[in-house]
C-alpha cells in the first residue's frame, strides 16, 4: 500500500499582535497515511490538530513544508480530499437528500445520476425514510451522518473528521465510529480522523499519531493490531486496554512538561 | 417536540386574544366614561371603509401614496442590499458606517423634512428623501449583519468542495443569511410607510397622509379611523406577503 497523503515538514505559526514571532501551533510535522488506513490523530487540547487537519483539506495555508497528495503539492481545495467537521455543517435550508446531493449538484452531475448516487449513500449510512426531512428535523447524529455522506458521495480519495462526534453522547459517538468504520470498509476509504477521545481513537484505527502540546510535533506513532472487523466486544480486548495506556502515558508526559515549564 | 410545542402556541394565541379583548372592553367603558366622541364604534369604522373604496378622492389619494411607498421602499431596498454588502466585504467601510448607521435610530429625522421642503421645494422629493433616510439603514444593517454571521462551517464545506465564489455566495452565504434580509425588507418597508405617511401628514399637498390630516381637523372621525383602518390593514397584508414570500423564496433558492 502506498502514501495517499504525506506531510512532510509541515509548520504553521499565526500571526498575533503580542508576539512579534507569532504564536506557532505546528513544528515539523510528519507522517503519511496510507491507502485504505484509518489514522488518527490525538493530542492535548490546543496542539494544532484542527489546523493541521485544515491544511491537509487545503482550507488553510502551511507557514512552511506542506501536504502531498499521490505525490502532488496540496495548496488550495481539493476535490480528492473530503471533510465532516465537528460543527453542526448541514444546510438547513436544504432537505436531507438536497444537502447529500449538494456537492454533485454543484459540479453539475445531471438530476437522474445524482438521485441514484443521493439513493445509494441514503441506503449507506441508514438513512432511508428520511430524504425529505429539514435538518431541525434530526437528531444530532443524524445530521452527522448526512455530513459524512455529503462527503462520501464525492467518492473522494481521503475522507478527513474533524472530531465529527464531539457533540454527541458517548453512546451514539460509540456507535457512529462504528458505522463510520464499516461505510470506509464498503467504500475502501482513506480516513484520518482527529479527536480528543483516546477510546474513540484506539477503537476505529489502524495507526494513532500522538501530538505533543503546543506547538504541536509528532511524540509518537502507534499502530493498532487490534482484529478486524471491530465492534463493542473489542473494548473489552486486552490489547485494546494496553494502546489506551500506551497513548494515556505519551498524553500524561506532555502534560506533566506543561506544568513543569510552568 | 411538535406536539410540547403546539399547545404552548394554541396557549399564547388564546392570551393574546383574551389581552386584546379585556383591553378592547376597558377602553370601550373607559371612553363611555368619559363620553369622549373621538372613537366610534368599529361598525362606523367598517362601514367608513366600505364607504373609502368607492370614494374617488381618498383613491386617488391611496394610490398616490402606494407608489410613493413602493418606489421610496425599491429605492432602499437597492441602496441598503448594496451598502449591506458593502461593509460585508469591507472591514474598514464596516467600522466606520455601522456605528454611524445604529446611532441613526436615535436621531429624529423626521425633523429634517421641513429642511428638504425648504430645498427640494413641496413635491414628493422630500417626502421620498424623508422615507428613504428612515429606511435603507435598516435593511443595510440587517443584510451586513445576516451575511457576516453565515456560520464559517457553511463557508469551510463550500471552500472544501471547490464552489467558485459565485456558486458559494448565491448557493451558502446568500442562503444561509435570507432570513436577516428579509428581516431588513419588512423593517425597511414598515420604516417607509411610517415616514411618507408621516411626512404628508406634517406638510404635503396630497397623499393618504393629507387626507388623515384633512379628516382629523375637519373632525370627521369616521373618514379617519377608516383611513386609518385601511393603512393597518394594507401594511399588515404586505408583511404577511413579505413573510409568506420568505418561506417560498428560501423554498425556491434551496431547489434551483
Amino acid at each position: 500500500m502506498g502514501l495517499v497523503i504525506e506531510i512532510r515538514g509541515l509548520s504553521k505559526v499565526y500571526p498575533t499582535p503580542e508576539r512579534p514571532q507569532g504564536l506557532k501551533v505546528l513544528d515539523d510535522i510528519a507522517f503519511g497515511v496510507e491507502e485504505g488506513e484509518f489514522l488518527t490523530v490525538v493530542g492535548p487540547s490546543g496542539c494544532g490538530k484542527t489546523t493541521l487537519l485544515e491544511i491537509m483539506a487545503g482550507l488553510r495555508k502551511p507557514t512552511s513544508g506542506g501536504i502531498y497528495l499521490d505525490g502532488r503539492m496540496i495548496t488550495d481545495p481539493d476535490p480528492a480530499i473530503g471533510i465532516v467537521f465537528q460543527e453542526e455543517s448541514t444546510f438547513p435550508w436544504l432537505t436531507v437528500e438536497e444537502n447529500i446531493g449538494f456537492g454533485l449538484r454543484m459540479k453539475g452531475v445531471g438530476k437522474d445520476e445524482r438521485e441514484r448516487r443521493v439513493q445509494e449513500v441514503i441506503d449507506l449510512v441508514e438513512l432511508p425514510g428520511f430524504e425529505k426531512r429539514y435538518p431541525f428535523e434530526l437528531s444530532g447524529g443524524m445530521r452527522q451522518r448526512v455530513s459524512l455522506a455529503r462527503t462520501v458521495i464525492m467518492h473522494p480519495r481521503v475522507i478527513l473528521m474533524d472530531e465529527p462526534f464531539g457533540a454527541l453522547d458517548e453512546q451514539t459517538r460509540l456507535t457512529l465510529g462504528l458505522e463510520i468504520l464499516r461505510i470506509a470498509e464498503r467504500t475502501q476509504s482513506t480516513i484520518a480522523l482527529i479527536t480528543h477521545s483516546i477510546n474513540e481513537a484506539v477503537l476505529l484505527s489502524d495507526r494513532i499519531v500522538v501530538l505533543t502540546r503546543r506547538p504541536g510535533r509528532v511524540k509518537s506513532v502507534i499502530p493498532s493490531k487490534l482484529a478486524k472487523p471491530r465492534s463493542v466486544d473489542t473494548l473489552s480486548d486486552a490489547l485494546f486496554a494496553r494502546l489506551v495506556g500506551q497513548i494515556w502515558k505519551d498524553l500524561r508526559e506532555e502534560g506533566y512538561r506543561e506544568r513543569d515549564e510552568g | 417536540m411538535k406536539a410540547e410545542v403546539a399547545p404552548l402556541k394554541k396557549k399564547i394565541i388564546a392570551t393574546q386574544w383574551l389581552v386584546l379583548a379585556v383591553a378592547g372592553v376597558a377602553l370601550g367603558a373607559l371612553l363611555h366614561f368619559f363620553r369622549q366622541p373621538v372613537l366610534i364604534p368599529l361598525d362606523q369604522i367598517l362601514k367608513g371603509v366600505w364607504a373609502l373604496t368607492v370614494d374617488q378622492g381618498f383613491l386617488r389619494a391611496f394610490s398616490a401614496t402606494m407608489v410613493l411607498i413602493l418606489g421610496t421602499f425599491v429605492c432602499s431596498t437597492l441602496t441598503g442590499c448594496l451598502l449591506g454588502m458593502g461593509m460585508w466585504r469591507r472591514k474598514g467601510l464596516r467600522d466606520a458606517l455601522a456605528p454611524l448607521l445604529q446611532a441613526y435610530y436615535a436621531l429624529p429625522s423626521f425633523a429634517l423634512y421641513p429642511v428638504f421642503v425648504g430645498l427640494l421645494g413641496m413635491n414628493v422629493f422630500p417626502i421620498v428623501l424623508t422615507g428613504w433616510l428612515f429606511s435603507f439603514p435598516a435593511i443595510a444593517l440587517n443584510v451586513a449583519t445576516g451575511l457576516l454571521e453565515v456560520p464559517e462551517v457553511y463557508v469551510k464545506v463550500g471552500r472544501s468542495l471547490s464552489l467558485s465564489p459565485r456558486q458559494l455566495f448565491f448557493r451558502i452565504q446568500l442562503p444561509a443569511s435570507l432570513p436577516h434580509w428579509f428581516t431588513g425588507f419588512k423593517l425597511g418597508f414598515c420604516y417607509c410607510l411610517i415616514a411618507i405617511l408621516a411626512s404628508e401628514f406634517i406638510l404635503s399637498v396630497s397623499g393618504v397622509g393629507r387626507w388623515l390630516s384633512d379628516s382629523f381637523t375637519g373632525f370627521e372621525f369616521q373618514n379617519l379611523y377608516a383611513g386609518i383602518f385601511i393603512v393597518l390593514l394594507l401594511a399588515a397584508v404586505i408583511v404577511l406577503f413579505l413573510t409568506w414570500y420568505e418561506a417560498r423564496f428560501y423554498r425556491r433558492w434551496s431547489v434551483r
